[in-house]
Parts: C-alpha cells; sequence; structure tokens
C-alpha cells in the first residue's frame, strides 16, 4: 500500500527528534517536580486534616466517643473546625404558648429546612475576631449563618422567627448536637514557619449514624477560606447494627420475637418466684 | 466504669443500672395496682434522652412482661377473671380503633393538644381524688358500707339501669352477675380514653372495675393486668411493623427489672387491704396529675419542642 509522503525525509527525522524533545522534557519536568515535592518541605497549607478516629463505631457498649481533628495552617491565620452534615435535615417543631394568659401548651407548629442533624464548632478565637457576619455566613460558621441558610415555614416577622430559632437551637444544645466552642481549638508554632492547632470534640452517643464533613477554615486580616476538608462516619457494628437493621428491614420478625422474649421472661420469673415461694414455705 | 449501652434504636446510650431501676419500680407498681405503668414509664423515658416514638413502643415491649409475670402470679392465686377481662379486652379494642378517630376529628378542629391535657388531668384528678377519699373514707371506717345500706334504700339510677341491661352472665372469679354488655361498653369507654390520652389505659380501667362493675379489688389487678397484657402485645406487634419504633435491648434492660418488681407488687398487693391499695394507687394518681398540672401552670425553659415529643 502507497503511503503519501507529506514531508521529506528529513523533516520525519527533524520531526521525530523535536518529538522526542518534547516528550523528553515532559517526562523529566514531571519527575523533577515529584522528585522536588518529594524532598523539599511541603508547604503547611498542604498539610493533609487529621480527624482521629475518622470512624466511630456504635456497638452495644458505646457511650459516645472524643474525636481529635488536627492539622497545620498557615503562620498568620485563626483556624475554625466545624464538623456537620449541613442542610439536610427536616424539623417540625411544637411551638408553646400561653392560653388564656395562664396555661402554656402547645399553640402552633413550624417547620424548618435546611438545618444540619449535627454542627460542632471550635474556633482559635471569638467568632467575632474571625471576620463579619458576611463572611462567617458565606462560610456557614456560627448560629447566625445557620438561621441564613434554613428556611423558616409558614415564616413569620423577622424577629419571631428568629426568636423560634434561637428556641430549637437551645434545643439542640441541650441534646448535645450543636455547640460552638470559641477557643476550643488551640494554636502552636510548629517549627516550619507554620502553626500547629487541634481541636477536641466529643461525639455524643445520640448522634445519628451518618457522614459528616469536617471542614478546616482559616481567616487572616478580614478574609478567610476553606483550606481543606475531610470526612467523619459514624456507623453502627456488632450486634447493635444487626439489632437496627432487622428492626428495619424484618419489623414483624423482630416485633414478634421482641414479644416472644418478653412473655418468656415474665413467665419464666413469674414460675421461678413461684418456686421460690414455694420453697420457703 | 461506664454502665451505660447503646440503644440501637433509640440511637443513644443510657445508664443500665437507671434503666433496671426504672423497670424495677414500674414493674412493682404494676404487678401491686394492675396498672401497665406506661403513664408513668414513657415520660421517665423521655426525660433520660430516649425518643418518644421509640419511649412509647418499647414500654409496651417491657409492659408485656411485667403484665406477663404479673398476670401469672394473680393467676396462681387465683385473683384472675378471665371472662370478664376477654369482654373487658374485645370492648377496648373497639375503643382503641374508634379513639383515634376521635383524636383525628380533635386535631382538625385546633387545639387538640390541650384538650388532650386536659381531659387527662381532669380524668387523672377527678379518678384519683374519689379513689382518695373514698379508700379513706373506709380505712377510717367513717363511709357508710355498700354492704350496710338500708334493705329498702332505693338504688342508684347507675344500679337501675345496669339491672335492666340483657344478657346477664354470672362472672364466678368476681363474684358477680351483670349484662356482658356492661364489661363491653365499659372497655370501649377506656379504649377510647387511653386512645386519646396515648396510655395503655390501665389507671382508667381500675377504678372502673373497681366503681362501676363492682369487682373485688385483688380481683381486679389480675383481670386488669391479663387485658394489658394483650393490648400490649397488639401494641408491639403493630410499632415493631409499622413504626419500627421498638428497642430490643431498651425494652430488655427495662423487662428484666419490670418482671422482678411485678412479682415483689403482686406479693405484697396480697398482703395489702382492698382499701390500702386503693390509697396508694390513688395516690400516685394524684402526684401524676399534679405533675401535668405543674406543666400547664410553669413557664417551659424552651418555647419550641419537637413534633412527636
Amino acid at each position: 500500500m502507497h503511503t503519501p509522503k507529506l514531508i521529506g525525509e528529513g523533516g520525519v527525522a527533524t520531526l521525530n527528534r523535536r518529538a522526542f524533545a518534547i516528550v523528553f522534557s515532559l517526562v523529566t519536568a514531571t519527575l523533577a517536580l515529584v522528585a522536588a515535592a518529594s524532598v523539599s518541605p511541603r508547604p503547611a497549607s498542604d498539610e493533609p486534616l487529621l480527624v482521629d478516629p475518622p470512624v466511630v463505631t456504635a456497638r452495644l457498649f458505646y457511650h459516645g466517643q472524643p474525636v481529635r481533628v488536627s492539622g497545620t495552617i498557615p503562620a498568620g491565620h485563626e483556624a475554625a473546625v466545624v464538623i456537620s452534615d449541613e442542610g439536610q435535615s427536616h424539623v417540625a417543631l411544637k411551638i408553646k404558648g400561653r392560653i388564656w394568659g395562664v396555661l402554656w401548651a402547645n399553640v402552633g407548629e413550624m417547620t424548618l429546612d435546611s438545618v444540619p442533624s449535627l454542627y460542632l464548632a471550635a474556633t482559635s478565637t471569638d467568632l467575632s475576631n474571625l471576620g463579619d457576619a458576611a463572611l462567617l455566613e458565606g462560610m456557614t460558621l456560627g448560629y447566625d449563618a445557620l438561621q441564613s441558610r434554613s428556611q423558616i415555614s409558614p415564616v413569620g416577622a423577622a424577629a419571631e422567627d428568629r426568636r423560634f430559632f434561637m428556641e430549637f437551637i437551645k434545643l439542640k444544645e441541650r441534646e448535645k448536637l450543636y455547640a460552638i466552642d470559641e477557643g476550643g481549638v488551640s494554636l502552636q508554632p510548629d517549627g516550619a514557619g507554620g502553626l500547629r492547632f487541634s481541636g477536641d470534640f466529643f461525639f455524643p452517643p445520640d448522634v445519628p449514624p451518618d457522614r459528616f464533613d469536617v471542614r478546616l477554615l482559616i481567616f487572616a486580616e478580614g478574609g478567610g477560606k476553606l483550606l481543606a476538608s475531610s470526612d467523619l462516619v459514624v456507623t453502627q457494628a456488632g450486634l447493635a447494627a444487626g439489632i437496627s437493621t432487622l428492626a428495619r428491614e424484618r419489623g414483624l420478625l423482630y416485633g414478634l420475637f421482641s414479644v416472644m422474649v418478653a412473655l418468656a421472661a415474665g413467665l419464666i420469673t413469674g414460675f421461678v418466684f413461684d418456686l421460690g415461694s414455694k420453697g420457703g414455705h | 466504669m461506664d454502665l451505660s449501652i447503646y440503644l440501637p434504636v433509640a440511637e443513644n446510650a443510657v445508664s443500665i443500672p437507671l434503666l433496671l431501676g426504672l423497670g424495677g419500680l414500674v414493674g412493682f407498681l404494676s404487678g401491686m395496682f394492675g396498672v401497665g405503668g406506661g403513664f408513668l414509664m414513657t415520660p421517665l423515658l423521655i426525660m433520660i434522652g430516649i425518643p418518644p416514638t421509640v419511649a412509647c413502643a418499647s414500654d409496651s415491649n417491657q409492659i408485656v412482661a411485667a403484665s406477663a409475670s404479673g398476670t401469672y402470679a394473680h393467676a396462681k392465686a387465683g385473683m384472675v377473671d378471665f371472662k370478664m377481662g376477654t369482654l373487658m379486652l374485645i370492648g377496648g379494642i373497639v375503643g382503641g380503633t374508634l379513639g383515634v378517630y376521635v383524636i383525628k376529628f380533635l386535631r382538625a378542629i385546633g387545639e387538640a393538644d390541650l384538650l388532650i391535657h386536659a381531659t387527662y388531668v381532669l380524668m387523672l384528678g377527678g379518678v384519683g381524688s374519689y379513689m382518695f377519699f373514698e379508700s379513706l373514707g373506709d380505712l377510717r371506717g367513717t363511709r357508710r358500707s355498700r354492704l350496710n345500706r338500708k334493705p329498702d334504700a332505693r338504688p342508684s339510677i347507675y344500679a337501675r339501669i345496669v339491672a335492666r341491661l340483657p344478657w346477664k352472665v354470672h362472672f364466678s372469679r368476681s363474684n358477680i352477675t351483670i349484662s356482658a354488655l356492661m364489661p363491653l361498653l365499659l372497655g370501649v369507654l377506656v379504649g377510647v380514653l387511653a386512645a386519646i390520652m396515648g396510655v395503655g389505659g390501665g389507671f382508667i380501667m381500675v377504678p372502673i372495675m373497681v366503681y362501676l362493675l363492682r369487682m373485688p379489688m385483688h380481683v381486679v389487678v389480675g383481670t386488669s393486668l391479663f387485658q394489658i397484657l394483650f393490648t400490649c402485645i397488639n401494641v408491639t406487634v403493630l410499632q415493631a411493623t409499622i413504626n419500627h419504633t421498638v428497642d430490643f435491648v431498651l425494652a430488655l434492660i427495662l423487662l428484666a427489672g419490670s418482671v422482678v418488681g411485678a412479682q415483689i407488687g403482686a406479693r405484697l398487693s396480697e398482703r395489702l387491704k382492698g382499701d390500702q391499695l386503693k390509697i396508694l394507687l390513688a395516690i400516685i394518681v394524684l402526684v401524676v396529675c399534679v405533675q401535668m398540672l405543674l406543666g400547664f401552670l410553669v413557664a417551659p425553659d424552651i418555647l419550641v419542642g419537637f413534633k412527636g415529643g
């Protein structure tokens, strides 16, 4: 088969040399970059965010889990760590109020959308020192930011909405599912021009099994950015997971089993006590 | 050493000794007075961090054990009127179904919560006060006994209506002869009230058996437990199947305490006089009533609550 010549033989040789030179240069440059990256100290901001442990496992004798978040940030910055599942929950609330000026009862209902089920935050300084409200809102840091991202229904006067939202926050704080620890992140020089940070959190046992975002935010001179993020997974395991799965997926069987065990326990105890009382007489 | 346990359906951890203690206390009351104890246990479980739906369903599960244990003890002593209990149970199931529709209607017209709680307080206050003063009178010997009434005294309107009802049946354990309609209709009434108030109904059932059916107090306790047993079996299976809210681990620890408590309660019940039992139950009912009343009068520290809570 005839192959048409597009360029001369000498041209082909020249093209091959050029192509080789380009490929060689690219490979060399890549290798040099990789080598440089491996031997030179990494910039502080590239340090991975360490979440310890990254997986919280709820077994039968689980009663909550301390979680430490640590890493390195550039010098001259403040840090904030936020653990949450942002904007997923839909919450139905009863509003309590006075009836006839005397009795306290449920007087209405409201729903909140796009509020996290868990919101744990810790900062290296007061929230007000990190930046203005707009900055914090943009980074979903603080309860004001949570409110601005949430949808309240039915919409009422701004002051009323604010009041009920803050009551909702009180409710979640009492459950220990919401917390903001201003000053809870410690900063120390890492000896390489950066700052080593760490923050301790406690995951209460009523945190539902889910995947949560861990965000590291840094702030300097009125500005801020997301430096790194990671996942933290809460999961059930062992017998606890088995029971939970059976309850969800085989409800009737689970219900019958629960009743049988209860009946057996009741009747056996009755029988044992009966024997005991007969023995005693 | 942390003696808490993780509850996989409730998704929370709770102290084991605390649950055993709660189970033992409520089981004791159950065995002694013939009440399921839901009106006491469910709020306590919610208070320690169990979601309300899981608290209700798991409590039903543990009541199965406590009432089985208590029924066994009372049946061995010949203190369960199975015939009466079965008729009231049938009425209770019909009443419970009716009650679900009543509550739906109440919610549709608004302010249902207030109406439900007001009914609760009035029922508890009325029943508790009546039982308390009646038993107090009997214990002091100041109240004229029904047996000592003059033979020519005109019977009450209630007694005359009851006497005219058809289908008379003799209930040998209770030693009374009344129309079979009575336990059926009263069972319906209890079922409706229990569904509206969201409780098992034992503390309404017991006074009704004592004052409206004129059953002896000791037979009332065993018979009430017999009905509660079947009601709670039904509720547990339905809750597990439809709502998936029965926490077996929670129920298991509660029942470990309650079955023992129920036995102790049942044995103590046999040693007490009927009036002593009534006055003690009246005091418990009145304490719960006052606690509910305070909930109406004292400003809550947080002005919102989770729906269903």
